[in-house]
């Protein structure tokens, strides 16, 4: 090859990597240049995009489907077992504990900060002996699959700065969310769908707002940001021809397209013209590889019972978690699911229960169904919010009422698969469940981890902005080795 | 590497590449590195080392962070970021630089050692030196290490005109310097562009908008020498050039039309953007502009104008969350503001400084707090509440507006005077109808005779046979008396209290104080039935009047609950004899035996205030209950919001309270339970504003009050709510309200039949987002003596101005029908006025506080750790704040603007320039600093931002230069050669080339089509977006996207309105940033997402139908013919004759299609509200709707060729 040619072809490779971390199919450069040249590999996985020398090291991990629990679940109730709450119960937070701790507006106000235990009852489950609240019984049945980690904190104690905190490492918008990273740093293993894909359950009464920025790309490339897959509508948006225009129709509009396109490459000489020609072919792919996604007519019965009834309806959660094994058998990256609903200031114990009703059942499922693929093994799953609860209640405490104000000190999260530990508990919190006395787990660290777990070292996927080199954990973070398999 | 890639010999570009590199593929690198560096070495060798150019990256990369000007990062005292430190021995007495010697230069071993714990930089900073880079800075040693100031931080020098091979190629002075380096590399520059090449690049750059057929022809018939300069006056003076660039400067401002935080709800800032468009437009001076931005509030007698522009400082997002803690959000504004300001304006990114001293550049931590004090003093409400505008705001009325706002000033003024002036043939007749009333109201009392009266304090107690009681023996500091009198059965209407002075008391008064003064600190009664079952009746006070009373201690005091406040009569008067008087809510019933126990406390004060002598009656009489007790009403009480689908749905279903009210019952509400709260701030007559408590959500409201009638009779009604509503009157539906009002709309008018006793009067109001204006008023008192009215002539006869105000004016509206008619055209003007006051857009803008808040050092950027106290202040860096200039943003803005600031005019054309040729000269637009890459082309960027100044700062004199140039005027073809010598054509051998961005591909569309609406400026706009966007993520998912009707849908992108958490979706597919930061560089990338979008959103496909028409109606008669007239709407060229073959082909292929499937045609035909002309065949008009998007989805429509 002469040279020249060559650096033509490095250049439009060079479009391709950089762009839309869906890659690129062999129908669309024709005669251009070799599809196989554009596909590294990764282990024995193909991905399309990403980064040259990432992974770092061999990864445990090839995906994530990360089940984010929006809104604070109380892991007073649910995870961290505090039976030193039978004797504390209805007495006051002592100032020891509470050591100036900030509060938000919401309680700040209260004159009286008296603790309340749960209503709920604990008990141990699987070889691991893990305490499970009975609002979880099917993910107390995964106890020996999944790794729950008591001591995850944060700074932030209002939900805008913490959400954003957790999932882009910084309080305040403009950084990439841990999906972006992702795609940018991993690509994708199928050229056919997004990198990086974000489903938001149905929306319910006393939901928190989200925000796009959760699942933007900051100030990497824009391709990188999540694509949103809807319950409502097209799945992915403007994925459908409008009516009136059936496959031949767009074939033939999306030939005269290519055609006239690549009369103008002639002119012009410019490879992104090859680039745009190569995406409308993509487009055209995702046409099809979309609705094959989504179509889950040929589950078969025994796996959709274990998702529970809603498993049919899309926008669910149950829907989402199906969708999500889905993804991760075609190879999508990063899966990011939202539930919301978890914030509970007030009558917690009618609110949990139904949130749990929607979340418990799908979210041991989707584990065990991964787990029964075979794809558990390289799937690492997330669940967890973006803080806590507090010890105390919210308003008054009455016989089967109380609430839980925000509380970042210590939280529950629970993660499986790739590159975890399995049936362990990590973290020890103090009797009011307040603090943590062992192993504190930074959000930070718990980022750095999931980007071990897939083979990344965080201090070293880095993009410069505004002069300097940015990661996903900012300048902090250190992998927790004690959950690490 | 790094050699290999220098060779084109850019300076500043060696980073980027190397960055770019990393993100390509391993076997990319390796194939560059191999196709470069045979070629490139003996260039790269030969050159002399820079320190600017090739040194102080690699350093600053590589050792800032620990060696730079943090000092408490700083190790072994060692620091390269400045000359006299670098070249002065370290902690350890070694000298890391020796100039010309390498051997004794410690650096050098450092980068080249082999042990593991000496090797710079350390390994666990995860950073190493590349063998290119070790040689690179041995040889900068060897050669002397020549150290230079950072560039940036010189004020940019004139520079002389680089000497050109083609003179004629070099139209201005821009080519000279592009001309001079492009000889030096041996490269010449690319032939003119094709002229419909030409006039579709510029008029593109310069309106966002292709050129019309008419436009390219008079330009291609225009042989002049001046034609294509000609094209460029005509656009620089075209609207939509103001548009097109405030575009740009809305992204750098962070304009949005919601607060960003959390609720993310409205706000109303759309007459900034409007300002930033006229800015433009008119050519205002880039010096004015800024001023105006960052302080247009603080200039001397500003004007509106002025004032809205400084709405720049209030454009970043706020919060409404509800845990949110005040004090830290303001700081977060604080920072926003700080580091936008800096970016836009300095090109330099604070937000390291923020935290800790910058690693890079040289900025102290307590500098950055400088600059934030500059910020920091805005007299502003930190909690947006969800409102659409937190304070400051400033109302920008209409024209219109304002000239019935001046109608309704003078009317009212008039009126009014009128209404005060003295009518003398009423007044003359005032006294007698006063003396009239007077004497009813002052018969009829019954005086009590009291049975008991006790002391709570010793007092002893004389009860005359006129009832009157007198205290006598000890007197007490504090006391209370309770006074027990028999009274008849019936109804009480209200207790007098006269008091009495006496010989016996201090000053012969009535008090028994020593200065005659008595204050009454409670009066609180209840009905007793002694000796029976029956319950005590508590009387609650709450209207209290009295003949006179010091400032500050008036009648109502006594019946406040307060006993630390209470009535005091006028100092003056001590002896006279004073009354009050004490009215219920409404008629207290009297059962048969019934004793009335009054309490009278004295307890405001420890001074022996007690009444010495005194008298208690009663209005027990019938006559004098009706005067004293008319129609009284209960304040509102309001529950909500009640969860709906719509608005219509609101007002259709049938909640709880329309079922049964119960103000004690809480209900199922959107988020939590909802409960009836009490509203005594809401009053009649007034716009009053129902602000909902859950952030912005729609949803039904009840608002529920009860109104008492001493008799039946109608009233009229007047009812006034942004939304829908419904009124029932005890139980029965008189009015509903099923469409939204119209602005400046009279309030609805209902008569109603009110029945004696109590009325139940039950209001449903259904309003769509966040606050809400509702009026009520009640036509009660037009014929009657007003109740409290009555009270002051059973009170007294001594009126003070206000209540002989009061007086005059029920007595003359009472008298003379045209007095009443004027004074209801008063209230009325007064109504329409405060109506049109609230439906005036209003702006946020800057206000400062009136004393300066105080600055601290945040430690660790948190709020709640506060270091030293600073004041407002510049980097020492740059230049000092100049001499006599305030110490506040206005301050700021002129130290940006001295003639001598090394950044501001070098930011600013740096950023034209990105908008013509893709890259700005200096690559980083938003980073001059040591981090940021060098400029291409570094004696260009000095002449024009010293041309900039010269020029005074003219902005369209400075786009039109560029766009004149011959640099400008290249054709974008790009030969092979060049795309290999440069291949992001930073030496401008050629023309850019770059797809447009997203509001030009959506306003291309719609411009092609001929659907756009042509109007500048107004409200954001609402087009069509996928349905459920913003549900998803919205609170309680409660905000609905309604789109906008009619032309709404068809504005131009830049009116779009701007949601943060859920921007419009096609914007955002092109790269469109949130608006959440400042952005003063897009990323433009190419996705299939971004295919889908133009093949597939109804705006586009709406717009294909209008474009398919506009081929059939104004393209002649053949299918060529609207095929080529089609072609050249989008591309600006004439179509070829093999594309136009493919073209027709589809076309035909079809229209056969369509004509055998109609059904098809007709389904394609009807998305979008756009309705073509009935007359056209359907199957053709969707063929044509098909060719027409096939050919907006054409790589040359979205591309500046």
């Amino acid at each position: 090859m002469d040279p020249l040619t060559e650096k033509q072809l490095l250049v439009n490779r060079r479009h391709f990597f950089g762009r839309m971390a869906t890659g690129i199919g062999a129908a669309a450069l024709g005669s251009l240049v070799n599809p196989n040249l554009f596909a590294a590999m990764v282990g024995e996985q193909k991905r399309y995009g990403g980064l040259a020398g990432v992974p770092h090291f061999p990864a445990k991990a090839k995906r994530v489907i990360y089940l984010f629990m929006a809104g604070g679940p109380s892991q007073i109730d649910l995870l961290d077992y505090k039976p030193s709450l039978e004797k504390l119960h209805n007495t006051e937070l002592p100032d020891s504990i509470r050591m100036g701790q900030r509060i938000t507006g919401m309680t700040s106000g209260q004159k009286n900060f008296p603790v309340v235990k749960p209503l709920f009852k604990f008990a141990q489950h699987g070889k691991a002996g893990t305490w499970v609240s009975e609002l979880l019984p099917n993910i107390a049945g995964i106890a020996d699959d999944i790794a729950v980690i008591k001591t995850v904190n944060t700074e932030a104690i209002n939900h805008d700065p913490a959400i954003t905190f957790i999932q882009t490492g910084f309080q305040q918008p403009g950084r990439p969310c841990t999906g972006a990273w992702l795609s940018y740093g991993l690509g994708t293993m199928n050229q056919n769908l997004p990198a990086f894909v974000v489903m938001i359950s149905n929306g319910k009464e006393s939901d928190q707002p989200l925000y796009t920025r959760l699942w933007g790309s900051g100030f990497l490339p824009s391709e990188h940001q999540g694509v949103q897959f809807r319950g409502v509508g097209d799945p992915v948006l403007y994925l459908s021809n409008p009516a009136g225009v059936d496959a031949v129709t767009r074939r033939r509009m999306l030939d005269g397209v290519a055609k006239l396109n690549a009369k103008q490459y002639q002119a012009f000489g410019d490879p992104e013209i090859n680039t745009r020609i190569a995406q409308y072919e993509m487009a055209y792919r995702m046409q099809t590889s979309v609705p094959d996604l989504t179509d889950i007519s040929k589950e078969s019965e025994s796996t959709l019972e274990m998702y529970g009834p809603d498993v049919k309806k899309p926008g669910t959660f149950a829907y989402n978690c199906l969708l999500a094994r889905r993804m991760a058998e075609r190879g999508v990256t990063f899966t990011q699911l939202y539930h919301r609903g978890w914030d509970q200031h007030g009558n917690l114990p009618k609110r949990i229960r139904e949130q749990c009703k929607d979340t418990d059942q799908p979210s041991a499922a989707l584990v065990k169904d991964l787990k029964q693929r075979g794809l558990l093994d390289d799937t690492l799953v997330i669940w967890g919010g973006e803080f806590g609860r507090t010890i105390y209640s919210q308003g008054k405490i009455e016989k089967n009422n109380y609430g839980r104000d925000h509380h970042g000190r210590n939280y529950a999260v629970w993660m499986a698969g790739g590159g975890i530990k399995p049936g362990i508990t990590y973290g020890e919190t103090d009797d009011y469940c307040y603090n943590v006395v062992e192993n504190p787990v930074h959000i930070h660290d718990l980022n750095a981890t999931v980007m071990h777990c897939l083979g990344i070292n965080h201090e070293k996927l880095t993009f410069r902005s505004q002069g300097r080199d940015f990661r996903l954990t900012d300048i902090h973070g250190e992998v927790v080795k004690g959950i690490l398999a | 590497m790094r050699v290999a890639l220098s060779f084109t010999g850019i300076p500043g570009n060696n980073r980027m590449m190397a960055k770019q590199v990393i993100k390509f593929s391993w076997f990319a690198l390796l194939a560059a590195a191999q196709l470069c560096s045979a070629a490139s070495k003996d260039k790269a060798t030969a050159a002399k080392i820079e320190f600017n150019r090739d040194v102080r990256a690699l350093l600053s990369d590589n050792c800032f962070a620990c060696h730079g000007p943090d000092d408490k990062a700083r190790k072994g005292k060692l620091r390269f970021d400045v000359k006299d430190e670098a070249f002065k021995a370290a902690k350890s007495g070694d000298f890391a630089i020796v100039p010309g010697d390498l051997k004794n230069s410690k650096l050098v071993e450092r980068i080249t050692s082999k042990d593991e714990d000496e090797i710079m930089p350390p390994l666990k900073t995860g950073k190493k030196l590349t063998p290119v880079q070790i040689d690179l800075l041995k040889r900068w040693i060897a050669e002397g290490a020549t150290w230079q100031t950072h560039w940036a931080y010189e004020a940019p020098k004139r520079p002389a005109l680089p000497p050109v091979k083609d003179k004629k190629w070099a139209r201005n002075e821009i080519d000279s310097f592009i001309l001079a380096r492009l000889d030096k590399e041996g490269l010449k520059p690319a032939p003119e562009a094709d002229k419909p090449t030409l006039i579709r690049r510029a008029t593109l750059d310069l309106t966002g908008l292709p050129p019309t057929p008419d436009e390219v022809d008079a330009y291609l018939a225009d042989k002049s020498p001046q034609a294509y300069e000609k094209v460029v006056d005509r656009l620089l003076e075209s609207p939509r050039y103001g548009e097109h660039q405030a575009r740009y400067w809305l992204d750098a401002a962070r304009y949005a039309d919601s607060h960003g935080y959390h609720i993310d709800s409205d706000r109303s800032m759309w007459k900034y953007r409007e300002w930033v468009i006229n800015a433009y437009n008119k050519n205002m001076p880039f010096d004015e502009f800024t001023t105006e931005q960052l302080a247009g509030d603080m200039l001397p007698e500003a004007t509106i104008d002025q004032k809205i522009g400084s709405g720049y400082v209030r454009c970043n997002l706020s919060t409404g969350e509800g845990g949110a803690i005040v004090e830290e959000y303001q700081s977060k504004y604080s920072f926003d503001r700080t580091e936008t300001t800096s970016t836009i304006w300095l090109g330099l990114t604070m937000t390291c400084a923020r935290c800790h001293t910058h690693k890079y550049d040289p900025i102290q931590h307590r500098e950055y707090y400088g600059l934030y004090a500059i910020f920091n003093n805005l007299n502003e409400s930190v909690m947006d509440g969800n409102v659409p505008n937190p304070a400051p705001f400033m109302k920008v009325p209409t024209p219109e507006q304002s000239s019935r706002e001046q109608d309704l000033k003078k009317l009212l003024a008039d009126g009014r005077t009128k209404l005060d002036a003295p009518i003398s043939e009423l007044d003359k007749m005032q006294p007698e109808w006063e003396a009239k009333w007077r004497g009813k109201l002052s018969e009829g009392w019954s005086t009590l005779k009291p049975e008991t009266v006790a002391s709570t304090n010793g007092t002893e107690f004389t009860i005359a046979e006129d009832f009157t009681v007198l205290a006598r023996g000890t007197n007490p500091p504090k006391d209370s008396y309770e006074v027990k009198l028999p009274v008849n059965t019936g109804v009480l209407a209200a207790v007098r209290l006269q008091t009495l002075p006496h010989e016996s008391l201090p000053q012969k008064s009535s008090a028994r104080a020593d200065d005659g003064n008595f204050r009454l600190s409670e009066f609180e009664a209840e009905i007793t039935y002694p000796g029976t079952n029956t319950k005590p009746t508590k009387i609650k006070f709450t209207q209290a009047l009295a003949d006179s009373a010091r400032a500050g201690n008036e009648a109502a005091l006594a019946i406040d609950g307060k006993p630390e406040t209470g009535w005091q009569a006028d100092t003056n008067g001590v002896t006279d004899q004073h009354a009050a008087l004490f009215l219920p809510t409404e008629p207290v019933s009297v059962k048969s035996n019934g004793t009335l126990t009054v309490r009278l406390r004295y307890e405001a004060s420890t001074s022996k205030r007690a009444v010495g002598h005194f008298r208690l009656s009663a209005a027990q009489d019938q006559e004098l209950v009706q005067l004293l007790a008319p129609p009284k009403s209960e304040p509102w009480q309001v529950v909500g919001p009640f969860k709906t689908e719509n608005t219509a749905a609101g007002l259709t279903n049938v909640f709880e309270p329309e079922k049964e009210i119960d103000l004690k019952k809480a209900y199922a509400g959107v988020r939590d339970e909802i409960k009836w709260n009490a509203k005594p701030d809401f009053n009649d007559g007034k716009a009053n504003l129902l602000v909902q408590d859950l952030h912005g959500l729609h949803g039904a409201f009840y608002l529920y009050r009860t109104l008492k009638m001493p008799a039946a009779r109608q009233v009229e009604l007047s009812l006034r709510a942004d939304d829908l509503f419904k009124l029932w009157v005890n139980g029965k539906l008189v009015k509903e309200r099923t469409t939204k009002e119209k602005e400046n709309e009279a309030p609805t008018k209902v008569a109603v039949d009110l029945k004696k006793g109590e009325n139940k009067i039950l209001w449903k109001i259904v309003t769509t987002q966040g606050a809400a204006y509702f009026t009520f008023k009640k036509g009660l008192d037009d014929d009657a003596l007003p109740s409290d009215v009555a009270a002051m002539f059973a009170a007294t006869s001594k009126f003070n101005a206000e209540q002989q105000k009061k007086i005059r004016t029920v007595y003359r509206r009472l008298s003379s029908p045209d007095y009443k008619q004027l004074s209801d055209d008063v209230d009325r003007w007064k109504e329409e006025n405060d109506g049109l006051e609230k439906s005036i857009p209003t702006t946020m803008i800057a206000r400062e506080m009136e004393k300066p808040r105080d600055t601290f050092i945040l430690v660790r950027g948190e709020y709640d750790k506060k270091g030293d106290k600073v004041g407002p202040g510049v980097p020492a860096i740059l230049p000092p704040w100049p001499k006599d200039t305030p110490t506040n943003r206005l301050g700021f803005a002129k130290w940006l603007l001295q003639p001598d600031h090394p950044l501001t005019a070098r930011v600013t054309v740096n950023r034209y320039w990105q908008q013509y040729f893709g890259t700005g000269l200096v690559k980083t637009t938003e980073d001059f600093g040591v981090q940021g890459e060098n400029p291409s082309h570094p004696e260009l960027l000095d002449w024009l931002a010293t041309e900039f100044i010269r020029s005074g700062w003219n902005v369209k004199q400075m786009h039109r230069l560029i766009v004149t140039s011959s640099a400008y005027r290249q054709s974008s073809k790009i030969a092979s050669e060049l795309l290999t010598r440069d291949p992001e054509n930073r030496l401008l051998a050629r023309g850019t080339r770059s797809r447009v961005d997203a509001e030009a591909v959506r306003d291309t569309a719609l411009f092609i089509s001929g659907l756009m609406v042509d109007r500048v400026g107004g409200k954001s706009a609402k087009p069509y977006q996928p349905p459920g966007l913003w549900e998803a993520v919205s609170f309680n998912n409660s905000q609905k996207f309604v789109p906008d009707p009619g032309e709404g849908q068809y504005r131009r992108s830049l009116y779009t309105y701007w949601k943060r958490q859920s921007p419009p979706p096609n914007m955002m597919l092109f790269d469109a940033p949130t608006r959440e930061y400042c952005v003063v560089r897009r990323p433009r990338t190419n996705t299939p997402l971004q295919a889908l979008a133009l093949m597939n959103d109804p705006q586009i496909v709406e717009a294909s139908r209008g474009f398919g028409q506009r081929m059939m109606t104004e393209g002649g008669k053949t299918a060529e013919s609207r095929l080529a007239y089609g072609f050249r709407l989008a591309t600006s060229r004439k179509i070829a004759k093999d594309e136009s073959k493919v073209l027709l082909e589809m076309f035909n292929a079809q229209l056969t299609d369509y004509q055998k499937n109609k059904e098809a045609a007709d389904k394609l035909l009807v998305i979008g509200a756009f309705k073509a002309k009935p007359e056209l065949d359907r199957a053709e008009l969707a063929a044509w709707t098909m060719v027409a998007n096939t050919i907006l989805n054409l790589d040359e429509t979205i591309t500046k060729n």
